[in-house]
């Protein structure tokens, strides 16, 4: 059965940034590509294909969703499983995303010594959906 | 995880916060700087980048152990979102949010621990942040005993003769409590006044427990005016006083509320699972209600909120399913549900569940609902399984919570160290002094356990004057040197009646399973049984 191994992680703030790095890659023990704009992820995606895409919502110029889209177009990323983190929850905030194709939404502020085990139990039920 | 990295985590976890929080005066002062301007003139870019600022931080302060900051930032982030869509409020409104603007930074002082302690018995003793204790006391003989008690459980400990010499420090590093002996005639400036005068000065109020001579109604009275958390009449008994501190520091470090919810809409049962993950609890969503069982079973929710109308069956057959039950009677079921009919309210009522709470429901009333349900079923739980005295699980208990280790040691192959200690000597100490003395001794040492062990740690009381903790992924050399510590402090631990002061020691077996489950509390207690023999006031370690 195919693990959990390489997230692609974009997100425009630095001391968020870091704090996820420490939460998945240290404690999780995952690959991250973090991408500080959606441009690079963009640019990320190109050259390797993640098996999680995670997305900040809230983004100067090229904000979650867009980004998401546009990952989308590309063929390669069709298929990997997106989830959002967003520091504001509405109801109908929610079904916008999971219409975008987003599998979960995970709500910020998060704890960083229990998020990667969050982001894996997201993951495993997604699978059979998307694999 | 291993202990080490664990340990490299913490560390690093918390370099990041003192960036993050080293960085924050100065964002706080722009936000301050923003809301200054907002007083004269309403201007809509000004609003979107305060907006920002504060959607920013509520999302990110939390995550750096400053949940306090990111709930004012989020309730503050909801009005100017209202003043952008709905035009400005009223003028005192208006103040108000300004001058909650300004005071952001109260919101910082000292990181919270949201996940209790660190983890991780070190060669070098726990390694966790110290509380501060500030005790404002004339009396210096008095002062000494409580001073030498609280350091003894771990406290940081300063001493003042006068309230206002500890105002200064105070204000300049606020500490986790205040005890002060207070005055209520003649010498005005250390009465309740005084205390209640310095809270105004400080934004979030100060934990301050009394110690006083009065023990009437209007005493008690203008305590709980001044933001007492806790009234001690003298003579004092400092095992009550520390009590008092440590059940407040259980309250404010008890892990994190599981809260179980069955929604067959998935769409707004995410949004409650976000809305109560925000406020930091642990959700998990069921939307098929024939998933309830398994999620019981394997979530331990201390709430389930039920929705009434589910496929395949009716919210209230689910609360009677769940309390057909025994181990789940403690659980608190509330429904959620759009349901407006009374009767039919009255009737859930009547059938398993104990509330009712109606859609749509706001966020905040969401929240507060949940966690006052959460924290009455948890105490509920913990009257239950806790022995009255010592606050300790029960025998029963323990037993169980051995085995619950065990077995996750040996699933995930780490080791867990099981030790049993019993007081030297204690029928002595009952007959020479009595038994109420007997029960103080008793409570000390349990109150030094809880100090000393890591929250993932359990403590029971197993007899009368015998204790067994568990101490999961904790290796014999590290069980050995911590009880080793435990065995020290509770030695020193003087003990006085009637001007008469004695010491009581311990004896300790420990005992350690590596990936085995052997009788490993047999085993603790026949090392248990050889500290006592070669002498008592010892710890031992079995094979």
């Amino acid at each position: 059965m195919a693990q959990l191994q390489t997230i692609l992680y974009v997100e425009d703030e630095p001391d968020i940034r870091a704090i996820a790095e420490l939460a998945l890659e240290t404690v999780g023990g995952y690959t991250l590509v973090s991408c500080s704009s959606g441009r690079e992820a963009l640019a990320a995606a190109k050259s390797e294909v993640p098996d999680l895409i995670l997305l900040d919502v809230m983004m100067p110029e090229m904000d979650g969703p867009e980004t998401l889209r546009q990952l989308r177009e590309l063929k390669s990323m069709a298929g990997v499983p997106a989830v959002f983190m967003t520091a504001k929850v509405q109801p109908s905030e929610v079904a916008e995303y999971l219409a975008l194709g987003a599998v979960d939404v995970i709500a910020k502020p998060f704890d960083p010594l229990t998020l990667a085990e969050q982001i894996n139990k997201i993951w495993l039920s997604a699978k059979p959906n998307t694999i | 995880m291993s202990r080490d990295s664990k340990k490299s985590v913490l560390e690093k976890l918390a370099k990041l916060r003192a960036e993050y929080g080293a960085h924050l005066p100065v964002e706080l002062a722009k936000i301050a700087g923003d809301a200054s301007k907002l007083s004269e003139i309403d201007d809509a870019k000004l609003l979107q980048e305060l907006h920002r600022r504060l959607h920013k931080l509520a999302g990110s302060a939390g995550s750096f152990g400053f949940p306090n900051l990111s709930q004012r930032a989020r309730e503050l982030e909801l009005a100017i979102q209202e003043w952008l869509n709905v035009g400005a409020p009223d003028a005192i409104t208006r103040s108000q949010i300004i001058s909650n603007l300004a005071n952001l930074e109260s919101g910082i002082a000292e990181p919270t621990d949201t996940h209790g302690r660190p983890e991780g018995h070190s060669a070098h003793g726990p390694d966790k942040r110290r509380n501060t204790v500030y005790v404002v006391e004339d009396d210096h003989h008095l002062a000494r005993e409580v001073e030498a008690a609280l350091i003894s459980f771990g406290y940081d400990v300063h001493h003042f003769d006068q309230l206002k010499d500890a105002e200064s420090a105070i204000l300049s590093r606020r500490p986790d409590f205040l005890i002060v002996d207070v005055v209520f005639e003649g010498e005005q400036e250390l009465g309740p006044q005084s205390i209640a005068r310095l809270q105004g000065a400080v934004d979030d109020p100060l934990s301050v427990i009394f110690i006083s001579s009065h023990d009437d109604f209007e005493t008690y009275l203008s305590a709980v005016r001044a933001g007492a958390i806790g009234y001690f009449v003298k003579p004092l008994d400092i095992a009550e006083v520390i009590d008092c501190l440590e059940s407040h520091l259980n309250l404010s470090q008890s892990a994190s509320y599981r809260v179980l919810i069955v929604d067959d809409d998935e769409l707004l049962a995410r949004h409650y699972k976000l809305v109560l993950e925000a406020a930091g609890m642990m959700v998990e969503v069921v939307n098929d209600p024939r998933q309830v069982l398994t999620a019981m079973d394997s979530f331990h929710p201390e709430v389930v909120l039920l929705d009434l109308n589910l496929p395949t069956c009716r919210g209230y057959e689910l609360a009677q399913l769940i309390r057909l039950n025994p181990a789940w009677l403690r659980v608190a079921i509330a429904y959620l549900s759009s349901e407006q009919d009374e009767q039919a309210q009255a009737f859930a009522i009547r059938h398993g569940g104990e509330d009712f709470l109606t859609k749509p429901i706001s966020d905040l009333r969401l929240v507060s609902a949940v966690s006052v349900r959460a924290a009455r079923a948890r105490q509920l739980s913990d009257a239950i399984d806790r022995d009255s005295l010592t606050g300790l699980l029960k025998h029963s208990r323990i037993k169980e919570q051995v085995n619950i280790e065990l077995q996750r040691a040996a699933r995930q192959n780490k080791p867990v160290s099981v030790a049993m200690i019993d007081l030297d000597h204690f029928k002595k100490v009952n007959d020479t002094y009595g038994h109420p003395v007997g029960d103080k001794v008793i409570r000390a040492l349990s109150q030094l356990l809880r100090q000393r062990l890591r929250k993932t740690d359990s403590i029971g009381r197993y007899g009368g004057e015998e204790f067994v903790a568990v101490l999961p992924e904790c290796d014999q050399d590290s069980a050995v040197t911590l009880l080793e510590g435990i065995r020290e402090s509770f030695a020193a631990l003087g003990f006085s009646v009637d001007n008469k002061s004695f010491n009581v020691t311990l004896s300790a077996g420990i005992a350690t399973a590596i990936s085995q489950s052997g009788d490993v509390l047999e085993a603790a207690d026949k090392a248990l049984y050889q500290a006592k023999s070669s002498g008592r006031n010892r710890v031992a370690a079995g094979k």
